[in-house]
This record gives structure tokens, C-alpha cells and sequence, in this order.
């Protein structure tokens, strides 16, 4: 009984050790990110004041992934990281030709606005790492663009046990979201800029969760497509978040007109237009004219 | 009829606003219409000098439309109704103006549609003849008017409208509030050429 015990005991430990091994060598995550902020804004003792953007319509818009091709594999849990202080070696990363079909995906969508008079889809190549508006100025005087769509995105693949959690750094702020095993978390987002008064128009991002059903076997293949399917998802709700943004956007041009000028340019149509309160006047004078006719009669 | 019972005058029917309104209605329907008639700065330049007036009928959205039109139908029904007179020419003579206020104040654009000038017009007038008159509609009209000078103040000096995206809500199209100045002015004018000597009785 002794011998069936230490046997025991000894697979126990020999257990214990293989799972230790597993477990160490599932607690990775991988992520993969590029940032607005750091592309904008790479010193942060330098203030950039916005000031009151002038739209002219029809607009031309420049659309862009922002630089950056950092990404990490990381052992333990997770924790907030800023995209770009990650270090090289991810599994994964968002191709260019994956940036120019979204890029056209979303210049596409863009195109059924008639304030929109074209859309340029610019190569990853033409924008440098923390160039800042200065860079965007180039992008400006070479594509003749005075809006541009900054897209940037941040993937992670969670390969631990248990749960953990990572933060999105985006332009307005952190999200944070909880991970498990073989998770996916992707999310893309879509900064709105006007580039001569460095105002923030809009911004729309984009978020998905792509549950993992990885094995050991085949892990390094599942996470490849379940990357794929969370950029794919992730676009498709930024694109829907960008619909809603910018009708709220022209909601806020139309109720603040001092923060937004808005102008025309050659060739656009105008006209003689009313609104409401010219709706209100008629009433007032209209039911004037009958109230007095009938107190009169 | 009692003698002691107020002798009602008979509504006069507004002819001119119904034409006006049913000229627009009739343009808003047939498309091939709105390309013969609509202020199209390149047809002008090679003579289709009508475009500068006839664009004011035109207009480029169902809610353009109808910002425009039903406005102006109450403002021409109460102008004819209370028999101020020279409202067809009003509306003439406005058109012409604005067609030319855009022409010259705004080369940018190529492509202008819209009564709203007219209907500038419109209101302008009918508060001016209201100043004539006596009691709760003097009082009206006065407010009305400087309602109005406020509107286009405004406007002016934003360069947009109260109501930027104008066409349905969508910005595919710029307000020109030079327009309604011009309307304005040509209601100021007119009145001011042919208003009527000594105050008014009040008539309902």
C-alpha cells in the first residue's frame, strides 16, 4: 500500500508539473495595436490648440491607417499597456492589403454623401510614425484633403486561463474589457480630423468579441481566423457607429454654427432654404389674421 | 341680412399665391421641368438668362419643398386676402433680384434652387402693409418684422442658415442668405414705391 502511495504521490507532482508547464505556456496574450494618440500627439508636453474648423463643402477626404506595427506576446495577466510601448514579435498583423480593402470599405460608405466630393485612400507608406499634423499637413498639400479618417485598431488574443483584462487606448480614453481563454478582442476606430484647425470632428470606433475554440493542436490557425473575423466584425460596427456619429455631428454643426463654419466651394448646388421657426411665423400671422377676423364677426 | 349684424366682406381667392404655389408644385412634380427652369450658372453664361427667375421655383428635396412653399402660400394668402395689392409683381420683380443677387454675390455656386427669397419677400410685405393698419394686427406685424430682421442678421453674418442642412437633413446643399436680403429689400422697395397714402382701416 506504502509503494501504491508513493506512486501516487509521485504522479501527483509529475501531474502538478505538467500542468504548471501548460499553464505557463498558455499564459500568453498577443496584441496588436496602433494608436491616434500617439500618432498626433507623440510629445505630450507639446499642447495643440484646435481651432474653429472651416468646412468647405463638397469636402475632400483622406482616409489612413495610423503608423505603427508594434506587438507583444506577454506572459502573465494582462495589463493596461499603451499600444505603442509594446515590443515587437506578435503572431499576427493587419496586412496592408487588409488596411486598403477596409480603408475602401469605409471610403465606399463615404461616398454615398453628397457633401463628400471624393475620398482618397492613402498607403499606410505616406504616414510616419508620430509625424503629427505635420505629417498630416504633407498628406494635405499632397492629396488635397482637408479631412482626414484616421483608423487605427487594437487586437488581443488571450491564450491564458481565467480571466483577465486589457485597455483600449483610444483618443477620448481608456476601455477596458475582461478576457478569457482563446479570446479574441478586437477594436477599430475611426478619428474624424479637419486637418488646417486640428479639431476632432468625430470619431467612430468599433468593437468585437470572437469567442475562442482553440486547441492546442490547431491554436496558432484559430487565432489567424479568429483575427481575421474580429477585424471583420469590428469594421462592420465602426461602419454603423460612423453612420450615427456623423448624423450627430451634423446635428451639432446645425445647433452650435460658431464651432463649425461651414462654407461652399465651386461648383456646389445652394439655395434659397427656411427653416422652422419661418414655419412658426406663418402659424402666428396666419392664426392672427383668423383669430381677430373672428373676433371681429 | 339683420341690420344689426356685421356685414362680413367675401375672402378675395388668392390667385397670384395660387399660381406661384401651384408654378413650384408643378415644378417639384416633372423633373424635366426642374432641369429647363433651375438656376444653373453655366446655362445662364450661354444665355438662358429665364434660370435667374424661374430657379426660385425650383426646389431640390421634398422638404425644401415644403419649408418653401407652405410658408409662402399663407404669407400670399394673407397679402391677397387683406387686398394688399401688387403681390404678383412682388413675386415677379423678387425673383429677378435674388436670380441676380446670386448671380453676382455668389460665383461659386453653379447650381441654385429655392423660393425662400420669395417667401422673404412675402412676409416682409405683408408686415410692412401691416404697419398701416391699426390694433392687434399692427402689433403682430411688428414683431413680426423685427423677427425678421433678426432671421437674417443672423444669417448674414454666420454666412448659413438657422438651419444648415437644409435638404432633408442633408448637408449636400448650402443655404444662401443673400437671397432672402434680396427678397426683403425688393418687398422694402416696392412697398415703399407704392404704399398707399394715409393709414389704413383695419379689414378682417
Amino acid at each position: 500500500m506504502a509503494h501504491i502511495g508513493e506512486k501516487s504521490m509521485v504522479g501527483r507532482v509529475v501531474a502538478m508539473a505538467l500542468l504548471s508547464l501548460v499553464i505557463a505556456a498558455c499564459a500568453t496574450t498577443t496584441r496588436n495595436a496602433t494608436s491616434v494618440v500617439d500618432y498626433l500627439y507623440p510629445d505630450s508636453n507639446t499642447a495643440q490648440t484646435p481651432s474653429v474648423p472651416v468646412l468647405t463643402l463638397p469636402l475632400r477626404v483622406g482616409i489612413a491607417f495610423t503608423p505603427g506595427n508594434q506587438s507583444v506576446s506577454s506572459s502573465g495577466t494582462a495589463r493596461p499597456l499603451r499600444p505603442l510601448s509594446l515590443r515587437s514579435g506578435g503572431q499576427f498583423m493587419l496586412t496592408e492589403r487588409k488596411k486598403q480593402d477596409l480603408m475602401q470599405e469605409v471610403a465606399n460608405h463615404f461616398k454615398k454623401y453628397p457633401f463628400v466630393k471624393d475620398i482618397e485612400v492613402i498607403p499606410s507608406a505616406y504616414l510616419s510614425p508620430r509625424g503629427s499634423f505635420a505629417n498630416l499637413d504633407q498628406i494635405k498639400t499632397m492629396y488635397g484633403v482637408s479631412v482626414i479618417v484616421l483608423l487605427s485598431y487594437d487586437q488581443t488574443q488571450f491564450t491564458d486561463e481565467g480571466a483577465l483584462s486589457l485597455t483600449y487606448w483610444t483618443i477620448v480614453g481608456a476601455y477596458l474589457v475582461s478576457g478569457e481563454k482563446n479570446d479574441t478582442h478586437t477594436m477599430l476606430d475611426a478619428v474624424v480630423y479637419d486637418i488646417p484647425s486640428r479639431k476632432m470632428l468625430f470619431r467612430a470606433p468599433g468593437t468585437s468579441l470572437v469567442k475562442g475554440s482553440a486547441t492546442l493542436v490547431n491554436l496558432s490557425e484559430q487565432q489567424r481566423a479568429d483575427s481575421e473575423a474580429g477585424f471583420e466584425r469590428a469594421a462592420k460596427e465602426m461602419i454603423v457607429n460612423l453612420d450615427e456619429q456623423l448624423s450627430a455631428f451634423r446635428e451639432r454643426v446645425k445647433e452650435r454654427p460658431t464651432e463649425f463654419k461651414v462654407q461652399a466651394s465651386s461648383g456646389y448646388k445652394g439655395g434659397g432654404a427656411l427653416d422652422a421657426s419661418i414655419l412658426v411665423l406663418a402659424a402666428v400671422l396666419g392664426g392672427g389674421f383668423l383669430w381677430m377676423r373672428r373676433r371681429r364677426a | 341680412m339683420d341690420a344689426a349684424t356685421p356685414r362680413l366682406i367675401p375672402p378675395r381667392l388668392p390667385l397670384a399665391t395660387l399660381l406661384v404655389c401651384g408654378a413650384a408644385g408643378a415644378v417639384f412634380a416633372l423633373p424635366l421641368l426642374q432641369g429647363l427652369l433651375i438656376y444653373d450658372r453655366a446655362a445662364i453664361d450661354q444665355g438662358e438668362i429665364w434660370r435667374l427667375i424661374t430657379g426660385n421655383l425650383v426646389h431640390l428635396s421634398p422638404s425644401h419643398f415644403l419649408y418653401d412653399v407652405v410658408p409662402l402660400f399663407i404669407a400670399g394668402a394673407l397679402i391677397e386676402i387683406r387686398g394688399y395689392r401688387h403681390f404678383a409683381i412682388l413675386c415677379l420683380v423678387s425673383a429677378a433680384v435674388i436670380g441676380a443677387t446670386v448671380y453676382v454675390g455668389s460665383p461659386d455656386l453653379s447650381v441654385f434652387g429655392g423660393s425662400s427669397g420669395i417667401v422673404m419677400a412675402a412676409f416682409t410685405f405683408l408686415c410692412l402693409y401691416g404697419l398701416e393698419e391699426t390694433g392687434a394686427w399692427r402689433r403682430l406685424c411688428w414683431v413680426a418684422l423685427i423677427f425678421l430682421t433678426i432671421k437674417m442678421s443672423i444669417e448674414t453674418a454666420l454666412g448659413s442658415s438657422f438651419q444648415f442642412f437644409a435638404e432633408g437633413g442633408s448637408p449636400g446643399f448650402v443655404p444662401v442668405p443673400s437671397a432672402h436680403v434680396a427678397g426683403a429689400a425688393t418687398a422694402l422697395i416696392l412697398f415703399a414705391s407704392t404704399r398707399p397714402t394715409g393709414p389704413r382701416k383695419t379689414r378682417f
